[in-house]
């Protein structure tokens, strides 16, 4: 396989890794609260980042594995792609509807770039869902905006600004499959989002 | 003391806080005007936290002929407050109250 081809999935599963482990350490920071306190708010903080962290952890080891096999089964690596981008997709609605759910809840209360193309466009994502998903999270940013804007604390601002990214990099997700540099910038936002929740992880652990 | 819904952490929290706050014991009265809570919720809620060993009951003598009850907060309670405190910042961050 071309070296910019293997670049490419290695940056795209490297970059999914990363978001899936930083997801899983605030679900399981949530899960130690709801285990001392059973917060239904933790629990669904827990639920809704332990679903997401899984989500990208499955569809970057099945990317990962699809591409590798690919040349040698080639039907049942396009099968796998599909599937993989299935359960990311099913996994991210999930996440960001039962985060909505807490909150409606809470109210009542590029070296090779037809290469990128070729693997954006096997990857299958799909423009509609893509903004299925911006549209919730921008729902759910202007939760978290409204909240840091009362509140001014750091790590509120932080939450906030990682909503805006992630819901942003789908917007990029969405634009694949006409422009394919976005794939890099939604990856790169992605990225960037579930790092500010690390901070803001990290600031809320500091403050104690 | 603000109208808005209290959840069931935020009324369990409260009472701790008072209980706390007045040497580590005091008396039903005092929790349910500082907690803002009915005689029969607080009762309800003293139930709870017995059962979940937040606080014990201590009978200290008689004042007339009615027994003096007093709530004291156990180190499980103590320990309570302190996790509220720590997960209230990190839901919080997520504009979320416990």
């Amino acid at each position: 396989m071309a070296s910019g081809v293997v670049a490419f999935i290695g940056f795209d599963v490297l970059m999914e890794l990363v978001s899936s482990i930083i997801a899983l350490i605030i679900a399981y920071y949530a899960a130690l609260g709801y285990k001392a306190l059973m917060s239904r708010v933790l629990l669904y903080l827990n639920l809704s980042f332990s679903v997401l962290g899984c989500g990208l952890f499955i569809d970057a080891l099945l990317t990962a594995y699809a591409v590798s096999v690919i040349s040698i089964a080639e039907s049942e690596a396009l099968l796998l792609l599909k599937a993989s981008t299935f359960i990311l997709y099913f996994c991210e609605v999930t996440a960001f509807g039962l985060l909505t759910y807490a909150y409606v809840r809470q109210r009542l209360s590029a070296s090779m770039p037809m290469a990128p193309m070729v693997i954006a466009l096997l990857r299958g994502y799909t423009p509609v869902v893509e903004a299925v998903i911006a549209a919730i999270l921008l729902f759910i940013f202007v939760q978290t905006a409204s909240n840091a804007a009362s509140s001014r604390s750091k790590p509120s601002i932080m939450v906030s600004a990682s909503f805006l990214l992630l819901c942003l990099s789908h917007i990029f997700f969405m634009l694949t499959r006409t422009w394919v540099p976005s794939y890099v910038v939604a990856h790169t936002l992605q990225l960037a989002g579930f790092a500010c929740l690390l901070a803001m992880l990290l600031m809320v652990r500091a403050r104690r | 003391m603000s109208s808005r819904y209290r959840s069931r952490i935020r009324i369990i929290t409260d009472i701790l806080a008072v209980i706390r706050d007045h040497g580590g014991r005091a008396r039903p009265t005092k929790i349910m005007y500082m907690a803002n809570l009915s005689y029969e919720r607080l009762q309800k809620y003293l139930s709870d936290m017995l059962s979940m060993e937040l606080i014990v009951e201590e009978r200290g003598g008689y004042e007339g002929d009615r027994e003096v009850v007093y709530y004291v907060i156990t180190d499980k309670g103590l320990k309570f407050l302190d996790e509220v405190e720590r997960f209230k910042a990190f839901a919080e961050a997520f504009g979320l109250e416990l």
